[in-house]
């Protein structure tokens, strides 16, 4: 079927000639912007950690690399992958482990969020940096400057940004499809931690 | 899929007497509406954000043309190339070109009920594809030879036995294997089929007619795969999915995962907007959308179903509906299956061989309540049974039973007397204060599953006219 029998099989359901003048939608829900930073590291915790991620809140860059550090060992991991943010060039730079060569291969995926969401303690990853490294691996660390918080994702989408893809990741990937029992790590992460870093 | 909604009393039958089956639904649906609840009770303006997309919803269907132009217009402006189907046949042959013309040989599909609706993977598979179904239910499914019964939670008819049974068959592990044994064989399974599929097909959830965005929400990481692993991804809609703005999506998003999973936001929520670009390092190639009405413009032409169409597949109606919580969803005989399929699938399919759904429902309202676009479903399914009426689908004895009943109840006289011998017939049936007369013809199939009390002896208004009225 061709575009135009299309529309205007839609147009003759709503009894119109296409292109007609209508009236506007409501307007959509005002949402309050919070701007108590402390109050919003404190509900971005809270909620990542309802959903079985795990935060560590560090005060500067250097703090935030021993954490990555420590998680790379703990995980067993010989090699990672990484999203192509520069905000993790300084943390990686100079660790004994290997880039993997493909994602696939990693059992570490590294990535910067662009921001974080206090309402739901979600990571909002940008296609423009890569999809791959944050979703093969079984372990995603993801480092989230405390600047980058905001309170929901309409304060996002009013940026106007729209990368190829927005991928917003709360927590581990999980399903609850075999009698209601949950499951973490079914397709994507089963380990998610955050780097919360205070410092600018 | 070709619907057997004609033979919906044969399946519930069936379904009755079905322990397993009915075990698994009954746990699954009522963890579902629990969660669903408290999800809603933490937010104290749900009922505000459900009224207000109700009405955001409502305005978008009436305005389709233009939304659904505008969407088309920004999709590709982005760079997607969309496809319009009129039907499931054009749907599924559009889908089986890109295909061909990709030279593709593998697929892996993300969950979509639109997707079983047109009956896609017999004709992938009819043309050589191997196709494979990634989200864990639908690959338990797939596995089985089976079919979702439900919009969220497809195998919820399965226990997890059954499944254990299954894989055990199919791919080795301990029958007695854990959920967690089970979801880390299927993960090592589809990783391999991720990593080599050339085409990953999804459904959408919402298309931003303001941004030409597409919106995927999932749990598992299988959509974010789908669409991000194989060079093309071919994404299939029904025409009602349309949202005006971006700024509306927070609002939906948070009815719907509420709604359907008792969530405050689903592990994934992937806002698409056109294809890999040049600098980013991975993402498909190509992005195609295939826009199908089968039968839905005739619902949007219709002013009392149209509101069936603000439906964004929740399942909340099915976990609350006690019908459904019976019977399960292979029941109904079609993908949409409970209350919102009792009221959608006449509209697509025709009153006449569906006509038995709306009358599966025992109008307690409780679908209503809990829909989060309000859509007037228990209203629904009685228009549905008043067409049925109207049009002559009702059965024959049903008939001249309503019209004797419509014809003595207009005529006091005969009312009366029409009593007095009923009382009197009913006694004979009596039996220890109860209506008992399974032989009976029409009533006794009514009679066999129910307690009905047996008249007095005497009715009230003979009692007044004996004196109860000088009793104290």
């Amino acid at each position: 079927m061709t575009r135009s029998e299309f529309l205007t099989r839609i147009s003759s359901a709503l009894g119109r000639q296409p292109g007609q003048v209508t009236e506007e939608p409501p307007l959509p829900l005002w949402c309050p912007p919070e701007d108590d930073r402390q109050e919003l590291i404190r509900r971005f915790i809270t909620e990542h950690e309802r959903v079985g991620g795990k935060v560590y809140l560090v005060p500067d860059w250097a703090a935030a690399k021993a954490v990555v550090v420590r998680l790379l060992s703990e995980a067993g991991a010989s090699c990672y992958a990484r999203t192509r943010e520069e905000l993790l060039d300084p943390v990686l730079e100079g660790l004994a482990l290997p880039e993997a060569a493909t994602a696939a291969e990693a059992e570490v995926g590294v990535s910067g969020a662009a921001f974080g969401l206090a309402e739901t303690g979600t990571a909002v990853l940008s296609s423009d940096f890569g999809r791959l490294a944050t979703l093969l691996p079984m372990t995603h660390v993801i480092l989230l400057p405390a600047s980058r918080l905001v309170a929901g994702l309409s304060e996002v989408l009013k940026t106007g940004a729209l990368p190829s893809a927005w991928m917003l990741a709360t927590g581990p990937s999980r399903s609850a499809d075999i009698e209601g029992a949950l499951v973490t790590g079914v397709h994507g992460p089963g380990r998610v931690f955050v780097v919360l870093v205070e410092s600018p | 899929m070709k619907p057997t909604t004609e033979r919906f009393l044969t399946h519930t039958e069936q379904a009755l007497q079905n322990a397993e089956l009915r075990g698994a639904v009954q746990r699954g649906t009522a963890s579902l509406a629990q969660r669903r609840h408290e999800a809603v009770t933490d937010r104290p303006d749900f009922e505000e954000l459900r009224e207000w997309c109700a009405t955001v919803k409502a305005h978008t269907l009436d305005h389709l043309d233009r939304y659904l132009e505008q969407f088309i217009a920004s999709f590709e402006g982005r760079g997607g190339q969309v496809h319009f189907a009129a039907d499931h046949r054009e749907a599924r042959n559009v889908v089986a070109e890109l295909c061909q013309g990709y030279g593709v040989r593998r697929v892996v599909k993300a969950k979509s009920m639109l997707s079983e609706e047109i009956g896609l993977n017999e004709t992938l598979q009819g043309i050589g594809l191997e196709v494979i179904e990634t989200d864990l239910g639908e690959y338990i499914l797939q596995l089985a030879n089976d079919f979702p019964s439900h919009i969220v939670a497809p195998v919820v008819h399965k226990t997890k036995e059954q499944i254990a049974r299954l894989f055990h068959d199919k791919l080795g592990t301990p029958g007695d294997a854990t959920p967690e044994v089970l979801a880390a064989r299927a993960r090592a399974i589809l990783r391999e089929a991720f990593l080599t599929a050339e085409l990953g097909i999804s459904g959408v959830n919402f298309a931003i007619a303001e941004t030409g965005s597409l919106v995927l929400v999932e749990n598992e990481g299988n959509i974010r795969l789908t669409t991000s692993a194989p060079r093309v991804h071919v994404a299939l809609m029904g025409l009602e999915k349309v949202i005006p703005r971006l700024s509306d999506l927070p609002a939906f998003l948070a009815v719907l995962t509420r709604s359907a999973t008792g969530q405050k936001i689903t592990s994934y929520v992937s806002v698409i907007s056109g294809p890999k670009r040049r600098a980013d390092t991975d993402g498909p190639e190509v992005l195609h959308l295939v826009i199908v009405d089968n039968g839905r413009s005739a619902v949007l032409a219709d002013p009392k179903l149209r509101d069936a169409l603000r439906c964004i597949r929740c399942g909340a109606c099915l976990n609350s509906c006690p019908v459904y919580q019976q019977i399960g969803g292979h029941a109904y005989g079609w993908v949409y299956p409970g209350p919102i399929g009792a009221v959608l699938d006449p509209g697509l399919l025709g009153l006449k061989s569906t006509k038995l759904l709306p009358q599966a429902s025992s109008l307690c309202g409780a679908c209503g309540e809990v829909c989060p676009v309000k859509i007037p479903l228990p209203e629904l399914l009685i228009e549905h049974r008043r067409r049925s009426v109207e049009q002559g689908l009702t059965a024959t004895g049903e008939r001249l039973a309503i019209g004797a009943f419509s014809f003595l109840a207009q005529r006091p006289a005969l009312w009366g007397g029409a009593t007095v011998l009923g009382r009197g017939l009913s006694q004979l049936l009596s039996h220890q204060g109860y209506l008992s007369g399974s032989w009976l013809p029409a009533l006794g199939a009514w009679l066999k599953e129910r307690d009905f009390p047996a008249p007095a002896k005497r009715s009230f208004q003979q009692r007044w006219r004996e004196g109860l009225r000088d009793e104290k």
